[in-house]
């Protein structure tokens, strides 16, 4: 055989769904010519729980615990949207205080979830230090969830209605502090990602996604964010969110690394949010309890960190719920995933995956 | 939430129309409705949810979308593995195992769904199911807390109908119910139930009967059992007389319950309101002796309510020496013929009963100065309500316990010979018995004894009915229906003395008997209310400590001048404080 | 990189951020969701914890007076400790210890 029948062979070689580069199993099989991808035909379905069909047996109130637990990482944004259209529902209406404190919690998992993803994204392009430096001031954030919660990751405190724990002086003090000092962290580690020539040799120019297919291909959150559409749905104003004046961070070079600025920049945005809020958060009480069982439908998009969670909720006036619809952000990522990997190398498909920020668990349900 | 409904024929139309507005596809949602399929597609136009709904069959095969909008094929091919679809020309087919499961039955989501339900989540309360007559404790103890006291007079007729009543003389087992009742601190049920029926201007409801079905039913004897008989069945469109002894309606509630516990114009006002609600005609000081008598008369079937009258013996030498007095007829003197019977300074009551408290209490009030009750078993075992004790003992009448009487020598003033008991071994079922301790004799000299150790059942014989060994009518356990066709029995008569819940819970059971004989449907059953959302209290430090609102009574001083009502009940704000300390064990949060 | 570089070399010669577990137990915050005890002089078997568990890891017996609960399908989410109206279930802020094979606790109201 000669040289030029040996690279135009066609091979096919599954990605996954084990990969000490990938966070959570997904099968991506490749279909190469030479070095160069030709064709990606994604296979989903591996950790599948039937986490629908159990809220259709459970009791409603039961199924806040159980929709927590869908993901660990952006746990408390499912509770949010589960307990909103409930709310919605049954026309209850939370306190202000509650939705204060909602939204602060909402952010500080949208932080502890891109400081991970930051640090295994660069931990797939090689720049283990980096990684070890990020997950350790992510610590900061999972201290500050255990002593308002009790625990690191779940916080089980949203509930239908409100919330069911309060936040007295002390410990805004110090959230504020805490968050002080992550802020100075982050400044420092910062530059290193943004203007690492390493980095942006890697990074710059891979996996793009042109302006005007983006929301065609039904794609969502910092992968749009990163080709200059600013689609947020924090702009919908639930929570406190309307009251906090805020604006999607959008960067348009349309790559891998803008995708990364992206998030960068959520961080600090997401800091100055909840350092906001605590100054904003008024008095009074935290939980309204609802009066009637839910009977009728409602639908509520709320923004993950990986992008927008919708739920479709469906009661028929019993204590057990007709269909709980979720459609998870990933979900919708994956036939962008599809089209923005074909054309690069092998040794691209780590940094381009890791860049939509695949969440797994959640997509499967 | 826009929401346009299409089928199949147009929908492509209309995804167009979708596709040159921009809209984004967001997901396809599949609901099973029984017979055929919801499928809707949703998409965002703007900021607004657009839903696209069409119906379709299970099995039917369904158009894909992916030609207009490719990225929905993931949503497809899930709607495919759950729902068993087949949708024709997708793009990326993964042929119904996207979703690697070992079976497809364990994650199907076409109803019914099946898989391991929490338990159940609703149950009666341990207060209701104390409650001889299952009467709806959680909700009226809700509906007081809500401010509607009227809601909760109502929710007790359901299952009983003297409200008022019950709620000076109930012993209250649904107190002992309490799960507060573990640190002492049980909800006082019966005060609420009592504000319930005192809040109302009148005590007459504006309710209706149901159709008249033309059938009659007698009632003989107009005590609590034959008054609940009487309204229910009276409510369920049957034509009810009642034949009372007495010249009053009422049986032991209006002779033996003194005037203290019970005014008379309430118990007269309730039992009154009931039969004009329920149709009922009073026939007073009228005996029945023969049941053949009534049928011929043209009545259908015959409740028999007689209660216990007769007094119970001591069985010892010198019982019939003048002023030995037997409880039944001492209370019957005061309370049915207003006499005041002279019983001298020292007054001496054998029992331990609520008789034996009733009668010392009045003894007390006729103005003797020394009133001992003697029972020959010890505190705990006396079968009186420890309220009651406790009241006689602060009116200052003394309790000498595990004494009994062995002879009484007649005379001015009467001579009783007691001897003491001990707490001798436990029997089969674990209560002890009491053996008197040889040698122990001792003599009390006293103006009058009174006998109360109980009442026994004497049912005329010409009524034909069976009876057992202590003279109580043998019935069928479940329908209460005795060994003659067309006579039910209950309460007193076939119980033996009980209290007057009991006889209440007698009278439902027979009522709803007699109208399943008289081709009627019967009573309702106690449920559960699954409609109502009731939420737990939330566990403050203040709901945990809150301690029982003091329930008010007369002072000491002026209780034994007169028989005014001892106990002064609560007032609107007393009550809804303490109709809120209920954990609402009825429903889980 | 000479950012990071200088980074790595400060943290060559500075002590781990880590704490040595186990022979340096970290400092437990109040308030931790930890293991659960059932305090059986209390409990009055009202089956309220049974009721309110998501995993169904409570299994109550009111006529055996015999509580059965199992640590493994404990979620320690301690919703039971809050729905406990008797104050009968204690929360503890450390977690419980690995075991060798699944057990199943079982607490008994002592019988008079």
């Amino acid at each position: 055989m000669n040289e030029s029948t040996v690279v135009n062979v066609n091979t096919v070689i599954p990605f996954g769904p084990q990969h000490p580069v990938l966070p959570e199993p997904v099968q991506l099989r490749f279909k190469f010519e030479g070095e160069r991808i030709v064709d990606v035909i994604p296979n989903i379905g591996y950790v599948h729980r039937a986490v629908e069909r159990a809220c259709e047996l459970n009791d409603y109130k039961r199924n806040v615990t159980l929709c927590e637990r869908i993901c660990g990482i952006c746990n408390f944004m499912h509770a949010m949207a589960y307990c909103e259209s409930i709310e919605m529902i049954t026309d209850t209406e939370v306190p202000e205080r509650a939705k204060y404190l909602r939204t602060i919690w909402s952010e500080l998992g949208r932080l502890q979830s891109h400081l991970l993803w930051l640090g295994l994204f660069v931990d797939s392009i090689g720049f283990e230090s980096l990684f070890m430096h990020l997950w350790r001031d992510r610590e900061i954030v999972l201290r500050l969830n255990e002593k308002t919660a009790g625990h690191r990751i779940h916080l089980s405190t949203c509930a239908i209605g409100g919330v069911k724990k309060d936040m007295d002086e002390k410990l805004i003090a110090e959230y504020r502090s805490s968050l002080a000092e992550l802020k100075k962290r982050i400044d420092n580690l910062a530059p290193v990602f943004v203007k690492d020539k390493g980095v942006q040799a890697r990074l710059v120019g891979k996996g793009v996604l042109p302006k005007n297919k983006a929301s065609l291909f039904g794609a969502v959150g910092p992968t749009v964010r990163g080709s200059g559409i600013p689609q947020d749905m924090r702009t919908l104003g639930y929570g406190a969110y309307s009251y906090l004046d805020f604006k999607p961070v959008v960067y348009d070079m349309e790559d891998a690394y803008s995708r990364m600025l992206v998030r960068i920049g959520e961080i600090y945005q997401s800091i100055d949010l909840i350092n906001r809020a605590l100054n904003q958060m008024p008095n009074g009480p935290i939980l309204q309890k609802n009066a009637v069982f839910p009977r009728g439908t409602a639908i509520t998009r709320v923004e993950q960190p990986r992008g927008e969670l919708f739920y479709y909720v469906a009661g028929n006036g019993t204590n057990k719920l007709e269909r709980c619809r979720i459609r998870t952000p990933t979900l919708a990522n994956i036939p962008a995933l599809v089209t923005i990997l074909i054309g690069h190398e092998v040794a691209d498909i780590p940094p381009i995956l890791l860049s939509i920020d695949p969440c797994v668990a959640c997509t499967e349900r | 939430m826009q929401e346009i409904l299409t089928d199949k024929a147009n929908m492509f139309t209309e995804l167009d129309k979708l596709r040159n507005e921009n809209a984004r596809f967001l997901t396809i949602t599949v609901l099973d409705l029984g017979a055929q399929l919801d499928v809707i597609y949703h998409f965002e136009r703007g900021r607004d949810v657009i839903n696209l709904k069409i119906k379709t069959g299970k099995e039917e095969p369904l158009p894909s979308i992916t030609g207009v909008y490719s990225a929905a094929f993931i949503a497809e091919n899930e709607a495919q593995d759950l729902f068993k679809l087949k949708i024709s020309d997708l793009n990326v087919d993964y042929g119904g195992r996207m979703l690697k499961v070992e079976s497809a039955s364990a994650t199907t989501l076409l109803k019914p769904v099946v898989g391991e339900c929490p338990p159940i989540m609703r149950f009666f309360g341990r207060c209701r199911e104390k409650c001889p007559a299952m009467v709806n404790v959680p909700k009226y103890v809700r509906q007081i807390a809500l401010g509607d006291p009227e809601g909760a007079y109502n929710t007790v007729i359901e299952q009983a109908p003297l409200p008022a009543i019950l709620g000076r003389v109930c012993f209250a087992p649904c107190e002992e119910g309490c799960r507060q009742d573990k640190n002492d601190k049980p909800l006082q049920n019966r005060l609420l139930k009592r504000y319930a029926a005192d809040a109302l201007s009148s005590l007459k409801r504006d309710v209706k009967r149901m159709e008249p079905t033309g059938k009659k039913v007698a009632v003989v004897g107009g005590g609590p059992s034959g008054i609940t008989a009487a309204f229910y069945l009276g409510m369920l469109g049957h034509s009810v007389t009642v034949y009372e002894k007495m010249e009053r309606g009422g049986g032991a509630m209006f002779a033996f319950i003194p005037k203290y516990r019970l005014p008379r114009d309430i118990l007269e006002a309730e039992v009154m309101a009931r039969f004009e609600e329920a149709g009922v005609k009073l026939e007073t000081g009228v005996e029945i002796t023969s049941l053949d008598m009534l049928f011929k008369k043209g009545f259908d079937a015959i409740y028999v309510g007689t209660g216990a009258w007769k007094g119970v013996r001591l069985m010892i030498e010198g019982e019939d020496s003048p002023c030995v007095l037997d409880c039944v007829d001492f209370l019957f003197a005061v309370n049915v013929h207003n006499e005041r019977p002279k019983l001298g300074d020292r007054v001496a009551v054998i029992g331990g009963g609520n008789g034996a408290v009733d009668a010392a209490r009045m003894a007390k009030r006729l103005g003797s100065k020394d009133v001992t009750i003697f029972y020959r078993r010890s505190r705990e075992e006396m079968p009186a309500t420890p309220e009651q004790v406790q009241a006689a003992m602060e009116e200052g009448v003394s309790l000498w316990f595990l004494r009994s009487p062995v002879k009484i020598i007649p005379g001015k003033p009467l001579k009783v010979i007691f001897q003491n008991m001990r707490m001798g071994e436990p029997d089969e079922s674990g209560r002890h018995r009491f053996v008197p301790i040889e040698g122990s004799e001792f003599v009390v000299e006293v103006d009058t004894l009174i006998k109360a150790i109980g009442q026994a059942v004497e049912v005329p014989k010409d009524f034909g009915l069976r009876v057992d060994k202590a003279g109580r009518i043998v019935v069928n356990e479940e329908t209460y229906e005795t060994n003659v066709q067309g006579v039910w029995a209950g309460g007193d008569a076939m119980t033996g003395p009980t209290s007057v819940i009991d006889c209440i819970k007698d009278g439902r059971i027979a009522a709803s008997a007699i109208d399943k004989y008289l081709s009627g449907r019967g009573l309702p059953q106690p449920s559960i209310d699954l409609g109502e959302l009731v939420c737990k209290p939330s566990k403050s430090p203040e709901i945990l400590e809150r301690t029982p609102v003091p329930a008010r009574v007369l002072p000491i001083a002026e209780r034994i001048e007169s028989f005014n009502e001892v106990e002064l009940g609560f007032n609107k704000e007393e009550a809804t404080k303490e109709a809120n300390r209920c954990w609402r064990c009825d429903w889980n949060e | 990189m000479p950012k990071m570089l200088s980074k790595v070399l400060k943290s060559l010669v500075s002590r781990p951020a880590t704490v040595r577990y186990p022979y340096v137990k970290p400092e437990a915050v109040a308030g931790t969701r930890g293991k659960i005890t059932f305090d059986m002089k209390k409990c009055d078997l009202c089956q309220d914890c049974e009721r309110v568990c998501p995993s169904l890891a409570i299994k109550v017996f009111p006529n055996e007076k015999r509580i059965e609960y199992s640590p493994f399908r404990c979620l320690y989410c301690h919703l039971c400790v809050e729905s406990c109206m008797q104050m009968a279930i204690i929360p503890d802020v450390v977690v419980r210890a690995p075991e060798f094979e699944k057990v199943i606790d079982i607490f008994e109201i002592e019988r008079r």
